[in-house]
């Protein structure tokens, strides 16, 4: 149970990851791929080996390296491209554009369109709260190779400048 | 020669330049740009052993090995993928070929794989033997880690051969997902015939013979020939190995896997050789727990010239527990006792090894572990392995 949540927590910490620059807006179908990742990372990654941080490799690296894992551990195509998408975002190298949110056309008169779908990120949480939060800090309080790269990216979001 | 003709021989050569240059600046738009290099990774694993044995008579051995997995991605749906392992024990040096694959990735939840692959028969061999992923610095009895396929003290190798293998994942509801692996390769062979280098120095064709049972006054030898995987590429019979895995799969916490296969060995096609295994694995709060059992059936032709069976059983149990960056790790490893007909033709062996892992990273673990064998003499062993 506790592990189960620890992967659902670690999916929402995926989400409010995305995008690479602070403030910009994207659509969720990006970040429910980025969360689904770091789900079914949690779920195979360490299956047969400690998963690996995804700091070790650079994005195209992770391309060739996730083929091979699906090869090892049978995931599918779907699971590959989710775990790929995650890898790539936490692993703190160039993050490719992201895409604005399509809005709703506002007709004359009439208010626009809450834009829930929205989110901003970088904002709020300490890094020891997001490492809690996502319940990948060890016992003895060492973070987990996932939990530092994690925590290195959000520093790297905040210590950018406001575009 | 006029001043016209060899003007005119000048713009002809000079028109067939032209030509030529524009074609080969065509053909070079048209052609596809070469692969990058980026996509082409060198990982792998490799280990240094110090393996003392405690009794006065025998030595003291360090090893070492480096095991490089080569790794190309030709497109996003083809996986080019190698292993080879350097080893270095005693007086030998050795080199194996673990795997050479093409990997097609292309479907949804099929791959298709050719080339020389790791069997997917039980767990150990196909997933967890690289030494920085196995918890010890030794491979349990059921599946010993041996160089030219040949198992050198253990039931099986680790398996690796030649031929084609399809995979399946089937997800069912919540987590659960059936796992399938389905194979067909070139087939063990007498070992004697791999002509693998190896064979002579570690003297592979040693016939197995029964222990002395109380009361009897002489052995029952057995002349079992001994067999060999993936030791060559030459089939040395019309017959194919099958075999498959199936496995019931949920997330990391459970995982239960059957797996069988069935081939000729002899160059005749005679002579039967199958096996049977049954895995399964559990995960929980930073403990793990696996366990393997699986038997070999292996027929061969004795003095007489009828045909008998040998029946090896084996099976292992371990388990173990992270604390921090320490991870204790128990395992009981037991070859029980081979039989022919109800008769012992081959005594069983057992070891039990208590070891401790201290990970310096997730990729590097030190281990500590202290084999107790009753057969022979207990064995201290520090490994030093990384993954990289």
């Amino acid at each position: 149970m506790k592990t189960k949540l620890s992967w659902i927590l670690g999916a929402i910490g995926a989400l409010a990851m995305v995008p690479a620059v602070p403030g910009t807006h994207v659509d969720l179908a990006a970040q429910s791929q980025v969360a689904e990742g770091a789900v079914v990372y949690a779920q195979n990654c360490g299956r047969c080996h400690n998963a690996r941080s995804p700091l070790e490799r650079t994005d195209r690296e992770w391309v060739t390296i996730v083929a091979h894992m699906r090869a090892r551990g049978n995931l599918t195509k779907t699971q590959a491209s989710q775990v790929l998408d995650f890898l790539q975002m936490a692993n703190g190298t160039e993050a490719p554009a992201a895409p604005v949110a399509p809005t709703a056309p506002v007709r004359p008169g009439e208010p626009a369109a809450e834009q829930s779908s929205e989110r901003r990120v970088g904002e709020t949480l300490s890094d020891t709260d997001w490492t809690v939060w996502l319940g990948t800090r060890k016992p003895d309080g060492r973070l987990s190779p996932l939990a530092a790269s994690l925590v290195l990216y959000r520093r790297a979001l905040v210590a950018l400048p406001e575009g | 020669m006029c001043n016209t003709t060899r003007a005119l021989r000048r713009s002809g050569w000079l028109a067939v330049a032209l030509v030529v240059g524009s074609a080969g600046a065509v053909e070079g738009q048209q052609r596809p740009q070469p692969f990058p290099l980026s996509n082409f990774i060198v990982a792998g694993y490799g280990s240094t052993t110090y393996d003392a044995t405690l009794a006065d008579e025998f030595g003291n051995n360090f090893a070492a090995s480096v095991s490089p997995v080569l790794l190309f991605s030709i497109s996003n749906d083809v996986l080019f993928e190698a292993e080879l392992e350097f080893g270095l024990s005693g007086e030998l040096t050795t080199t194996t070929l673990e795997y050479a694959q093409i990997d097609y990735l292309g479907f949804e939840r099929v791959q298709f794989i050719a080339g020389k692959f790791l069997l997917p028969f039980g767990l150990f061999g196909e997933r967890v033997h690289p030494t920085w992923v196995n918890k010890l610095p030794t491979a349990p009895l059921l599946f010993g880690h041996a160089h030219g396929g040949v198992a050198e003290g253990s039931l099986l190798p680790v398996l690796s051969d030649a031929g084609l293998m399809m995979r399946l994942n089937q997800p069912l509801a919540s987590a659960w997902h059936l796992d399938l692996s389905a194979w067909v390769t070139q087939g063990p062979t007498l070992a004697s015939e791999s002509g693998d280098d190896h064979a002579d120095a570690h003297d592979t064709t040693v016939p197995l013979t029964a222990a002395l049972e109380p009361g009897h006054d002489e052995a029952s030898p057995y002349d079992v020939p001994q067999v060999g995987f993936g030791v060559g590429f030459n089939d040395n019979n019309k017959n194919k190995m099958v075999g498959a895995r199936l496995g019931l799969v949920n997330g990391p916490s459970f995982e239960v896997y059957v797996s069988g296969f069935h081939a000729m060995y002899d160059p005749g096609n005679y002579l039967d050789f199958k096996g049977g295994a049954l895995s399964l694995e559990a995960r929980r709060a930073g403990w793990e727990f696996r366990t393997e059992a699986a038997m070999l059936w292996q027929e061969f032709e004795n003095d007489h010239g009828t045909f008998q069976t040998l029946e090896s059983p084996g099976y292992y149990a371990q388990f173990a527990k992270r604390f921090g960056l320490f991870e204790p790790v128990l395992r009981w490893s037991q070859l029980l006792d081979a039989e022919v007909e109800g008769e012992v033709a081959r005594p069983g062996r057992k070891d039990f090894t208590a070891g401790v892992n201290y990970w310096l990273s997730e990729t590097i673990p030190l281990k500590v572990a202290y084999v107790i064998d009753p057969d022979r003499d207990d064995r201290v062993l520090v490994q030093w392995a990384f993954g990289f």
